[in-house]
């Protein structure tokens, strides 16, 4: 009986160190090994990670791509911390041939020696990449002048056709109205006022709430400070501004935030604020809006998606919101609307393992001739668009399918991580057609008839169309590493920031609203605003002169 | 005999009652919401306002979970994993419990020094991983149960209750003939029953509930663990949130949502519960048994 045990047990054991070691030898061939000529489109193999275990090279552009470059991927899924993944490949040196990465991790690979610098085989491979960054072409250049990942240039000469502005109000309240224009904070004031005057309550017998915001403190941003430089017409630089001459500001304790804060005083007064606006949270906001509550508020477009889905399937079409780009005044000037030069955001970068890098460089060139744009972007012409009147639309065929699967797309479309490198909704083509299908039509062509009905009484074809013209912005401030510098006063300052607004919005009246405000400007001094201003001011000079020496604008 | 109770004793035992069932109320709460959330249409979910009974009613949410069809060799995997891994970790861990609880063993001060040492200190996730992948260990099944084979705290729990056993009943076996294997599984383990059942459960939950080793050592598929699977549909639906929001408001159809996130997350929370809350009444009888009732007289 004992011995019996005794086996038991050791080939338990034993059997199951030897799966252990067993099956895990797999070696992987790297692709043939070929003449690194260029031009060589014999078939190559490589590895490269994928935020979707969905994704498949099984896929009718994918295989376009292969059959005009000889180039075809492995995905690798990355399900879960990413950051993480990459520093462990890291120090095990599992990463795949093509790392798809963020920014934020090139810094590692590049001081492991892991990624290889790009610059040459670019000079010698990647004639189209060069011709599309153009000015740009040396913003892709690391402090140490290589350059360690690809992305793409933006290319966009107008508004993406489904970009939106962030103020919200609700169909009904402007149809009440007249379909009035409403263009600043005051006309919206009194707009929200008279309707709530007239419907304290909705049809459905829930109270109306005339203004509200997404996401309460736990999305502090939303609360005053994203509003108050939309509404000052400023781009998004997040906690802070940038004046003319590159000096870096408070925007939490900007003269806009006070405005704004004012104006949400005087809503709070006139009982016209939402009770909970500080203290709910981001599901009770979308709750609120897909219950066609709320009349107006600051809301950007990302946040109403689903609300708006369960309003159009609950008969409310009439509830949904329109997005406008609300300001301070008529005087005041609108640059809310801004893109940078590049997407670096998902970029490519070839990994040490990598065979012939050269072959990489040339699939990515491919990818910015116009041949290869209409591939990422639109897919393969006949199955996925056609060329009607001499403009690209998509197959019938094609959005039958993916309106019936939003998973079609990854199997019979333009998908994985070779999109990244499109130029940009909005952007031509040397062909003077767009390069992505997000065009007006197609941004048209989805709208329900409550949208259309709305946009047809303002004269617009899209909400894009409210928006002032794009204009390009070197970058914007919260892409710059933030220093360490000072870290710990900047976070003081926004806890301070998140106690005090609230008390600022609830005064009783202007006096106190003052004496509130000065105590809290005197507050965030206090906790060393001049110091992360000097911090910020100076690191935003060091890019800006970096930015003009390398786009040549000195 | 028959106690009065008396009007404080009434008092008492009313609020006590009233309280206990305060707190399984709390308890079960939460539970109850998200079955409810889960029944729900995701749409109308939005909106909010479910408490305990779904609004409009539809198992749409779990249909759309198991269309994946990864998702049942997974759930298979995860049944093996559970089962193989609690077996082989018990069997060790009990006979590394059992070692360090003999009094006659040399170096039992060290190994019990080594073991609680390895509760506090760790080498931190990097070397673990570096460590696994030199023992070719990753993309197999094994590095799911070889690592984990021996948990620190649960060997010191099982050691301790090793040993309060009474030393005569050992003694007594080894004077019938029986060496240490016998001494544990035949005398030892029948009657540490609790001990072993509550292990028993913490490992196997421990399997059941773990992903994190799926995801950092095997990436090929058929290695897939249920709740790695589920949690890849968790994450790629947050995606799809995320890339319909880049795309952009009103223009969804594209990407027209067939659940929610706060949906998908309500009934994989019920899908992975159940499984374990079956578990649960088998085993409790081992909790109030097995105490060695009359083995031995002081």
């Amino acid at each position: 009986m004992k011995k019996t045990y005794v086996i038991l047990l050791s080939l338990c054991l034993m059997a199951s160190v030897l799966a252990a070691c067993g099956g895990s030898k797999e070696s992987k061939q790297d692709g043939t090994s070929g003449n690194p000529a260029a031009g060589d489109k014999s078939p190559i193999h490589y590895t490269i990670d994928v935020l979707s275990s969905k994704e498949t090279w099984d896929n009718n552009v994918s295989k376009k791509l292969t059959e005009q470059t000889g180039v075809s991927f492995d995905y690798v899924p990355i399900v879960g911390d990413r950051s993480q993944k990459m520093d462990l490949w890291l120090a095990g040196e599992d990463y795949p041939d093509v790392l798809y990465l963020q920014p934020r991790h090139i810094g590692k690979y590049r001081d492991a020696g892991a990624i290889i610098p790009l610059e040459d085989l670019i000079d010698q491979y990647g004639p189209n990449i060069k011709k599309k960054f153009g000015k740009y072409y040396n913003l892709l250049k690391d402090t140490d002048g290589h350059i360690y990942s690809l992305y793409s240039p933006n290319l966009a000469t107008e508004t993406s056709a489904n970009k939106e502005a962030n103020f919200i109000i609700r169909y009904d309240v402007l149809k009440e109205a007249g379909y009035p224009e409403v263009k600043t904070l005051d006309q919206l004031y009194t707009l929200i006022q008279d309707y709530y005057q007239k419907h304290p309550k909705t049809e459905d017998g829930e109270n109306n709430i005339p203004f509200s915001g997404y996401g309460g403190s736990a999305e502090p941003g939303f609360l005053t400070n994203n509003p108050s430089f939309t509404a000052a017409g400023l781009p998004d630089n997040g906690n802070f501004l940038v004046d003319s001459d590159n000096t870096v500001s408070l925007s939490l304790v900007s003269d806009s935030i006070k405005k704004y804060t004012q104006f949400l005083n005087k809503v709070f007064n006139a009982g016209l604020l939402d009770k909970e606006f500080f203290t709910m949270n981001a599901e009770m906001s979308q709750a609120k809006l897909a219950q066609g509550s709320v009349m107006a508020g600051f809301f950007p477009a990302w946040t109403l998606g689903d609300s708006e889905t369960a309003l159009r399937s609950s008969g409310k079409g009439d509830k949904q919101y329109a997005s406008l780009p609300l300001l301070f005044d008529e005087q005041t000037v609108d640059h809310n609307n801004t893109k940078t030069p590049t997407n670096s955001n998902n970029n490519w970068a070839i990994s040490k393992k990598a065979k012939h890098p050269e072959r990489i460089i040339e699939f990515i060139d491919f990818l910015f001739s116009d041949e290869g744009q209409k591939l990422i972007n639109w897919g393969v012409e006949g199955e996925n668009y056609e060329v009607k009147d001499g403009k690209r639309v998509r197959t019938d065929d094609y959005l039958k399918k993916i309106k019936e699967n939003p998973d079609a797309g990854i199997k019979d479309g333009p998908s994985g991580p070779y999109t990244v490198f499109s130029f940009g909704n909005g952007s031509l083509l040397d062909d003077g057609d767009y390069a992505t299908p997000l065009t007006k039509d197609y941004v048209k062509s989805n709208y329900d008839p409550d949208t259309k009905e709305i946009l047809a009484k303002y004269g617009k074809e899209v909400w894009a169309d409210f928006l002032p013209k794009l204009e390009t912005v070197p970058a914007y401030i919260w892409q710059l590493n933030e220093p360490e510098e000072h870290k710990l006063e900047l976070k003081r300052i926004s806890q301070i920031y998140l106690k005090e607004i609230p008390k600022i919005v609830f005064a009783k009246d202007d006096q106190e609203f003052e004496k509130m405000w000065t105590g809290y400007t005197g507050q965030v001094d206090a906790a060393g605003r001049q110091k992360v201003e000097e911090t910020w001011t100076k690191l935003w000079k060091g890019y800006m002169d970096q930015y003009d020496q390398s786009v040549g604008t000195k | 005999m028959l106690i009065r109770k008396n009007a404080g004793d009434f008092w008492f035992e009313t609020m006590n009652y009233l309280f206990l069932m305060l707190l399984g109320v709390i308890t079960l709460y939460p539970f109850v919401n998200l079955l409810a959330i889960s029944l729900n249409d995701s749409v109308d979910a939005i909106k909010g306002g479910i408490y305990v009974f779904p609004r409009v009613f539809s198992l749409n949410n779990y249909k759309i979970i198991f269309q994946n069809h990864e998702l049942y060799s997974a759930a298979i995997l995860s049944v093996i994993r559970t089962l193989v891994g609690t077996f082989l970790s018990l069997i060790c861990t009990m006979m590394l419990a059992y070692t360090l609880s003999r009094r006659e063993f040399l170096l039992r001060k060290l190994f019990n020094i080594i073991i609680i040492f390895s509760l506090y200190v760790n080498g931190g996730l990097i070397p673990f991983y570096v460590l696994i992948k030199n023992l070719h260990m990753n993309n197999t099944f094994w590095v799911y149960i070889i690592p984990g084979l021996i948990g620190a705290f649960n060997v010191i729990i099982i050691r301790s209750y090793f040993e309060q056993l009474p030393e005569g009943l050992m003694e007594s076996a080894r004077i019938d003939g029986a060496n240490d294997f016998s001494i544990l599984f035949r005398v030892i383990i029948p009657i540490s029953m609790p001990v072993i059942a509550t292990i028993t459960l913490f490992v196997a939950v421990g399997h059941w509930n773990s992903w994190f080793d799926n995801y950092l050592y095997n990436s090929k598929q058929s290695l897939s663990v249920l709740q790695y699977e589920l949690m890849k549909i968790l994450t790629e639906s947050t995606q799809q949130i995320s890339a319909s929001a880049s795309a952009s408001g009103k223009v969804d159809e594209e990407m027209l949502k067939v659940t929610t996130p706060q949906s998908i997350r309500a009934s994989m929370t019920i899908i992975v519960t159940i499984p374990i809350l079956l578990v649960y009444p088998f085993m409790q009888r081992y909790f109030i048994k097995g105490i060695m009732v009359g083995a031995m007289k002081e």
